[in-house]
């Protein structure tokens, strides 16, 4: 393997890398939500890798392009996902509760943590995220990219049968 | 071109493997297990052919089989965040928070708190002794970890 090869290798996770970064930044720096930050970061980088490949379209051929691209897209969705676990899965807030609370009883979580309780923390990061409005008791759906996760999970829940 | 075709029959054919087992057998393969067993089978291919094409086309499947791994939770178990949307969705984008949080309630019911904790206590990382509930040293392992990502990017839990 030569050195361009090895660059090659390790672009998608140099740019990821960098993408962490950019959004630890904005986070430090910003007050904006955290949703639109680790998107428009992404937007950013992956536009920069662009202008890079087609700077420099003599070094590659078009696998390594192609790879470029979908590594650093696939991993940038997981640290995505590292990022929301913390805040959204109910799984992670389970494991919350158990270790703040030693030795609690399963009929404890279950009438500490109901639907309602669910239903007002979800609404309560659904407003702060921007991805709803809510004005008085009235509640708008405000976020269009959310459209695009709720058709996308749709297609592929209907894909594996399983109803909403 | 060729091995940009290769990856995506192979991606295809994962999916296929997949949506055809979970809808004809009931079976999830998308287990950790599976994760592990592709990345050995890649690495002992990756060694052996020593082609530089093959290694990259080897990563970006890893990648995929990866995300796909992720993803799959919130494709089998229904959310509340989805539900919520979905309400919201069928009624035209708006409506009163009584009404979408009767019809959440009638949706969810009680079972989505009893499968996580079944999930987390199926995976190890909450065991039961006398029916209480305690964590243990992988589930304390991964609240300090995600502790530890909330710190360093000042995020923000609303609990």
């Amino acid at each position: 393997m030569n050195k361009l090869n090895f660059l090659v290798l390790f672009l998608p996770f140099i740019f990821t890398f960098f993408y962490s970064l950019t959004f630890l930044i904005l986070q430090q720096i910003s007050d904006k939500k955290y949703l639109s930050k680790l998107i428009y970061s992404f937007l950013f980088l992956l536009l920069l890798k662009i202008i890079l490949i087609i700077k420099f379209y003599n070094f590659f051929n078009i696998q390594e392009i192609f790879y470029i691209l979908f590594a650093f897209t696939c991993n940038c969705f997981i640290f995505m996902n590292l990022i929301q676990v913390p805040i959204s899965s109910l799984q992670v807030k389970l494991l919350r509760m158990v270790s703040k609370n030693k030795g609690i009883k399963e009929k404890k979580i279950n009438s500490l943590y109901d639907s309602n309780r669910i239903f007002e923390e979800r609404l309560k990061t659904f407003v702060n995220n921007g991805t709803v409005k809510k004005k008085n008791s009235l509640i708008k759906l405000n976020s269009k990219k959310i459209l695009i996760f709720y058709v996308f999970f749709k297609f592929v829940k209907a894909l594996h049968n399983v109803r909403l | 071109m060729e091995q940009i075709i290769n990856l995506i029959i192979y991606c295809f054919i994962y999916i296929f493997i997949h949506l055809g087992l979970y809808r004809l057998l009931n079976i999830n393969v998308n287990k950790i297990f599976t994760v592990i067993f592709i990345f050995l089978i890649s690495l002992f291919l990756g060694i052996k052919t020593s082609s530089n094409e093959i290694v990259l086309n080897l990563i970006n499947f890893n990648l995929f089989v990866i995300c796909f791994y992720i993803l799959m939770p919130g494709i089998i178990n229904n959310g509340p965040a989805l539900l919520i949307i979905d309400i919201l969705m069928k009624e035209n984008k708006k409506s009163t928070k009584e009404k979408i949080k009767h019809l959440f309630k009638i949706k969810t019911t009680s079972t989505v708190v009893k499968n996580r904790l079944k999930i987390n206590i199926d995976r190890g990382l909450i065991f039961r002794k006398n029916s209480q509930l305690f964590l243990s040293k992988k589930g304390k392992i991964i609240i300090n970890f995600f502790n530890i990502i909330i710190k360093i990017f000042k995020l923000k839990i609303y609990e």
